[in-house]
């Protein structure tokens, strides 16, 4: 009896001093945080790529548009370097995003999946690397020249000595192909990856594609729509236009800056002209001047007397223009930039930065001055989530866009035409107005 | 046909005449274009930028110059690349002589677009310092530009430069020189006594005048070194002050800066103190004596007025007080307030909408604040932010460290800006050392 009590006495204590030594538990009001997961509402999803946005991610996948795809593009497997005497393509996948996989899931219930088109059959791989080690499960694809799946489950990943654990993070993956006849390159294809868990794959596509078609409605690449928009930017922007319902600001008021004084009255010119032909409509374009009433325009007055306009003319969106030659100002104009968007945002307003174009005209030596502030500017707007007119895309099929290194007026009004659907892009998706 | 030795000679002999400062240091470049051209001009440590728009020009009684006849659509200069372990903690001086018989066009918004020369240093960590001289256009005489600053021992490049940036403008220069002086002493700047001119639009001076090495004897067509008048010359007799001397920064770069930024719009005597490091109690019973002070509005002094607040308010508050000085207080005293690594930006920009209003800014500094042992990241020092920013704004401070000190420091400032800026008070009356009290008024 005296025994069993000391026994009782003694589990107690160490199971009192193990939860001690443990990890805190998190306080009993504060639900613990939600695993990241790329679609925010499909919580089963891991990782899809259905390849239809142009990436970088996949190296040294060749993203690859039209056939063999049967709609949209998908993805040529590159080279593998370490495989000379091997004819093997591969592609790698890094996990640049907070997903944890396994990460504590168990990988029995994770599916992987993926087509693949092959132009000779041959084995298909797919590996996993995480923290301290590696294994793959590998399949061979007999169907040449047509779509065929590959599915696994994580759990049958395997290697010497190496398996499987749910604590597992995986670090990065690669799928490679070795043709039957290992000597000769053969080409070979993927398209529509996707990783879930709980379900299979099959039973989560059709909500997984429109979830995705949203993105793609959303997201707005330079390249191919002279403006840059995305998810992320939605995102953060929408936090802006919340912040704001106490002391809401003019709806469809938009204030414009040039980077030079008569640019101000070019560019309210060109967007009066073109919001009606996209059917934007409503908008109030707005010079930005000081309280002088003087205009304000350019990169210093952006800096100090932005901040008084904003507050001024209550304006729901700022429209700012750069210019070539501030990529010449003394010190960062980036950091400059980065300090305005900042401070508009801060003040409740949605910024649209009309990044500058590059003339071929400039000197071999001020070409890359421009071209790198125009990366650093670019750069600055995705990590703030804010819009950007690339004026370079935006000028093709302009004539004589340029005047010296400047936008002429003809630049000026093509850049104004993607502004105007930046304008409607912001209306339909961030302030969620019709028509 | 000179030889070298007799050239150099001849340089001293120059210096000696028009410009003793350069006699001080050891030349480091010495460049008249007599007997160079451009290929030369273009190895290191040269370097010539748009070569298209460079040439060696002759010039009747002069020899060869340098001609730049920019475009508008770049940036031609002619640079040399200082030797840093020349130059690092020491004062480098560049002159050259230039003439611009035409014009440009300014670019709105772009006043730097010009011709000039130029030194530019890289501190450590990357960020670019200027002093530069700009030659006066529609001038067919030859005018005398110098520029110094004292390079900081851990520079990571200087380079000096004669450019035409931007703008189409044709102009032509010689004798470029480069000395650096280890003393730091400063140069001779020959001023005669100034008469006050029209402040509101001071003529834009040469800096001191620099050496004709190298073409001795003068031509007739030479001008001797020139004379100073007006504001300008009055500005460069502005007194040097820094923090630890009199607890003001001031100086003749300052004031001469200043002259160029008031407008006569605003109300004669009058001042307004701004920020959220109000209110002090030194300055609510004392004020510079035949100034007056404007009101003050909770939204541009107290808790309120946090340099991202007041920028969005004082551009409003200035048009509508109109005084012709704004004094921007930091807090002498530790706020809930959290100072942010970029907040420099926003008293840098205070300072500069005042400049860009045509009012003269004045940056208040509080003493720098103890370290907190219980902090657990490295916190922002005002004073040391508010520094940085009174540094790229190139704007006058007081320090706020001796509060009993407030407001004749205050005082100070406005007796300089009437003399040194305003111009509207004899350089020579002495420094009012009292303040009034309001009900003296």
């Amino acid at each position: 009896m005296l025994r069993a009590g000391a026994f009782a006495l003694l589990a107690t204590f160490l199971i009192g001093t193990a939860l001690q030594a443990g990890e805190e538990p998190p306080p009993a009001n504060e639900p613990p945080s939600k695993p990241w997961r790329p679609f925010q509402d499909l919580p089963e999803v891991l990782w899809y790529e259905d390849f239809d946005t142009e990436t970088k991610n996949y190296a040294p996948g060749k993203w690859t548009e039209g056939a063999p795809a049967l709609t949209g593009h998908c993805m040529e497997l590159g080279v593998h370097p370490h495989a000379r005497n091997e004819k093997v393509v591969y592609v790698e996948g890094k996990v640049n995003s907070p997903l944890k996989m396994p990460g504590g899931l168990n990988p029995t219930t994770i599916f992987i999946q993926f087509m693949v088109w092959v132009e000779d059959s041959g084995d298909f791989r797919f590996k996993v690397r995480h923290a301290s080690g590696e294994y793959e499960e590998k399949i061979p694809i007999t169907k040449e020249k047509q779509w065929t799946p590959f599915t696994c489950r994580f759990s049958d990943l395997r290697a010497k000595g190496n398996r499987v654990e749910p604590d597992h993070i995986t670090r990065s993956f690669e799928i490679l192909f070795k043709p039957r006849d290992p000597k000769a390159y053969k080409k070979a294809y993927i398209d529509d990856l996707v990783i879930t868990t709980g379900v299979r794959p099959p039973e989560v596509l059709g909500r997984l594609m429109a979830a995705r078609k949203a993105i793609v409605d959303v997201t707005k690449v330079p390249s191919k729509d002279g403006f840059s928009f995305s998810v992320h930017a939605q995102d953060q922007l929408k936090t802006i236009v919340k912040g704001n319902k106490g002391k809401p600001r003019k709806p469809k008021s938009v204030l414009v800056m040039g980077a030079r004084e008569t640019e101000t009255d070019e560019l309210i010119k060109a967007l009066n002209a073109a919001a009606p032909k996209i059917k934007a409509t409503g908008f109030q374009f707005v010079p930005c001047s000081g309280p002088d009433e003087l205009p304000a325009y350019g990169l210093d007055d952006m800096r100090t007397l932005l901040p008084f306009a904003l507050q001024k003319d209550n304006p729901e969106v700022v429209l700012l223009m750069l210019s070539a030659a501030d990529a010449f100002r003394p010190g960062r104009a980036s950091e400059s930039v980065k300090v305005i968007l900042e401070r508009t945002l801060e003040a409740g307003a949605i910024p649209i930065v009309c990044l500058p174009a590059s003339a071929a005209t400039l000197d071999k030596k001020d070409k890359p001055k421009v071209d790198g502030f125009i990366t650093s500017v670019g750069n600055v707007c995705l990590q703030l989530g804010v819009p950007f007119v690339d004026s370079n895309v935006a000028i093709k099929g302009a004539q004589n866009p340029f005047d010296k290194i400047e936008l002429s007026s003809a630049g000026l009004e093509s850049v104004g035409g993607i502004a105007a659907q930046v304008l409607k892009h912001l209306d339909a998706y961030l302030f969620a107005r019709k028509g | 046909m000179r030889t070298r030795t007799s050239r150099f000679l001849a340089f001293l002999i120059g210096s000696c005449s028009l410009a003793p400062a350069l006699l001080a240091g050891e030349v480091i470049f010495s460049e008249d274009f007599d007997k160079t051209d451009l290929p030369k001009l273009q190895t290191a440590p040269w370097n010539v930028t748009a070569p298209a728009d460079l040439s060696i020009a002759d010039e009747p009684n002069r020899g060869k110059v340098l001609r730049i006849n920019g475009k508008g659509n770049g940036w031609p200069s002619l640079s040399y690349t200082l030797d840093l372990a020349k130059v690092r903690g020491k004062k480098v001086r560049v002159a050259a002589a230039a003439k611009f018989p035409g014009n440009y066009t300014p670019l709105a918004g772009k006043d730097w677009a010009r011709p000039k020369l130029q030194l530019i240093w890289k501190e450590k960590g990357g960020k670019d310092r200027y002093a530069e001289a700009v030659p006066q256009p529609n001038t067919p005489d030859w005018q005398n530009l110098e520029t110094s600053d004292t390079i900081d021992k851990e520079a990571e490049s200087a380079v000096v430069f004669i450019r035409v940036d931007l703008v189409a403008a044709d102009v032509y220069f010689d004798n470029f020189i480069c000395d650096v002086d280890s003393d730091g002493s400063k140069p001779a700047t020959p001023a005669t006594p100034a008469t006050p001119a029209n402040p509101a639009n001071p003529p834009v001076a040469n800096n001191t005048p620099p050496a004709q090495p190298g073409k001795a004897p003068a031509p007739p067509a030479t001008p001797a070194a020139p004379v100073l008048t007006g504001p300008a010359a009055i500005a460069a007799k502005a007194p040097k002050k820094t923090l630890d001397d009199g607890g003001v920064t001031f100086g003749p770069e300052i004031a001469a800066a200043l002259q160029k930024s008031i407008k006569p719009s605003a109300n004669k005597n009058t001042f307004a103190l701004v920020g959220p490091g109000l209110p002090i109690k030194e300055l609510e019973t004392k004020t510079p004596e035949k100034w007056t002070k404007v009101a003050m509005t909770k939204e541009t002094s107290g808790p309120l007025a946090s340099p991202r607040n007041l920028l969005a308010v004082l551009p409003k508050f200035i048009a509508e007080t109109k005084p012709e000085v704004v004094f921007i207080f930091g807090e002498t005293a530790p706020t809930a307030r959290k100072v942010t690594h970029t907040e420099h930006y926003d008293w840098e920009d205070l300072a500069k909408v005042c400049i860009r209003l045509g009012v003269i800014p004045v940056l208040a500094v509080p003493a720098a604040q103890p370290p907190d042992p219980k902090a657990t990241e490295p916190r922002e020092d005002l004073r040391a932010v508010m520094l940085t920013a009174a540094g790229d704004a190139n704007c006058p401070v007081i320090d706020l460290k001796a509060p009993t000190q407030i407001p004749r420091r205050v005082a100070i400032m406005v007796d300089y800006f009437d003399k040194y800026v305003f111009c509207r008070v004899e350089p020579e009356t002495p420094t009012a050392g009292t303040v009034k009290k309001p009900d003296e008024e």
